[in-house]
């Protein structure tokens, strides 16, 4: 009896450490992994607004996870864990949903925004080309304009130039019609004057007269040489305008001063001749050679006799 | 008379309760859960949540043996976390594609910006 009583005693006690045991075990590492997820989804903003129905289903199902657990129903504890942790994966992707929207519209706002500034970079510039195209319009206005005024200077110019050339021509004409006029009183000297021996020379026609009288050793003219002079005076008084020149020449006999005062004599005398015959003194200029222009040799009779002259230039 | 036909009645409706279609919760998860997982884009379904959809076909394949076995609680919780892996596989589809979207916007801003700064 007392047997029985010791072994119903240690029966009970094993049977209450047993049933110790086995109303607290300890809970599984999933199973608490589970909860703290579930703790942290609570806390998630986001989760919480777009997935409160399954955080809910997942909270009973990990609740009845933990009693199946602690009441040993495997079976009944894997689906619960299964159900509460596949609850919590819903709840998360709809939160994860949740952000990415309100990313999308946060980001749809800042395209618009971009787009809006590049719009607005366009219209400027847009309204810059048009300024740089009416610039550049303005200057092809400017450059028109400045063609248009060359032309017109050029024109003027043109106009210009063609009545230069015509005064040059008026001038040419002019020049020829003098020429002409002075090839004609040429002539006309030459015609009139044909008595006296004459040569061309860049002041005008000259007359040599190698045969004028003079007394030896003097300006004195002789007495044929007025005769000889008189064509050229009554030239003279024809021509009023004419202008002439009497350079008197001798040969290289004598002296050189005195050659070359009686050779201004002798033109002076010719000069004084002239002048008796109504001639102009202001018409007539006399100068005295000398012997420094001679046409021949001095050496022999005959070519002095030609260097000792009076050329008388009429004057163009 | 009346009572005769209500009797009837009561029996035809007993009847109609304990028809197959009526009565085999299991059964009827399980179809919705096949349904369900059917309508899932596989390449789709692959890309977003390669596990939740692999445990769901993995608990549908349960569920059907378990039916097979005649065992209707353990089908009807395993066509249970079958539809419910569905679930996540669908959320986690429209996640993913919001995601890419968030992807595509951004791509684009920037873009938008190297243009305006060039």
């Amino acid at each position: 009896m007392k047997y029985a009583l010791k072994s119903a005693a240690a029966m009970a006690a094993f049977s209450f450490i047993l049933a110790g045991c086995a109303s607290a075990p300890e809970p599984s590492p999933r199973l608490l992994a589970a909860e703290a997820s579930l703790r942290v989804a609570k806390s998630d903003a986001d989760t919480m607004e777009s997935g409160r129905a399954p955080l809910e289903k997942a909270e009973i199902a990990l609740r009845d996870a933990r009693e199946s657990y602690m009441g040993r129903e495997t079976d009944n504890y894997e689906h619960s864990i299964r159900m509460g942790e596949g609850y919590m994966q819903l709840a998360e992707a709809r939160g994860g949903q949740l952000e990415a929207n309100r990313k999308i519209a946060s980001l749809n706002t800042e395209r618009a925004d971009i787009v809006s500034e590049a719009r607005r970079l366009e219209v400027a510039r847009a309204e810059a080309a048009t300024a740089t195209a009416q610039a550049a319009t303005a200057n092809a206005q400017a450059a028109t304009a400045t063609a248009r005024a060359a032309t017109v200077g050029a024109e003027a110019r043109a106009n210009q130039s063609a009545t230069v050339a015509a005064a040059a021509l008026a001038d040419t004409a002019a020049a020829r019609a003098d020429q002409a006029a002075a090839e004609a009183r040429t002539d006309a000297l030459r015609a009139e004057l044909a008595g006296y021996e004459q040569q061309k020379t860049a002041l005008g026609v000259t007359l040599i007269l190698r045969d004028l009288q003079f007394t030896s050793g003097s300006a004195v003219l002789g007495a044929g040489a007025q005769g000889r002079l008189a064509p050229l005076a009554a030239f003279l008084a024809k021509q009023p305008d004419a202008k002439i020149q009497i350079a008197g020449h001798t040969d290289s006999q004598g002296g050189d001063a005195a050659n070359m005062d009686l050779s201004a004599r002798r033109a002076q005398s010719v000069a004084a001749y002239l002048g008796s015959t109504g001639v102009d003194m202001s018409r007539i200029n006399a100068i005295g050679m000398g012997e420094t222009a001679p046409t021949s040799t001095n050496d022999t009779a005959a070519g002095r006799a030609i260097n000792r002259r009076v050329e008388v230039t009429i004057l163009d | 008379m009346r009572i005769a036909f209500a009797m009837a009645a009561a029996l035809l409706g007993g009847a109609l309760m304990a028809s197959p279609a009526f009565a085999d919760p299991a059964r009827d998860n399980l179809l919705r859960a096949e349904t369900q997982i059917q309508a899932l884009n596989p390449a789709d379904s692959s890309a977003a949540a390669p596990v939740d959809y692999r445990n769901a076909m993995l608990r549908l394949d349960e569920a059907r043996a378990a039916e097979g076995r005649n065992k209707d609680d353990e089908s009807l919780r395993r066509s249970n976390e079958a539809m419910l892996y569905a679930e996540i596989v669908q959320e986690k589809i429209k996640l993913h594609g919001l995601k890419r979207t968030v992807s595509e916007i951004e791509t684009g801003i920037a873009t938008l910006r190297r243009e305006l700064v060039s």
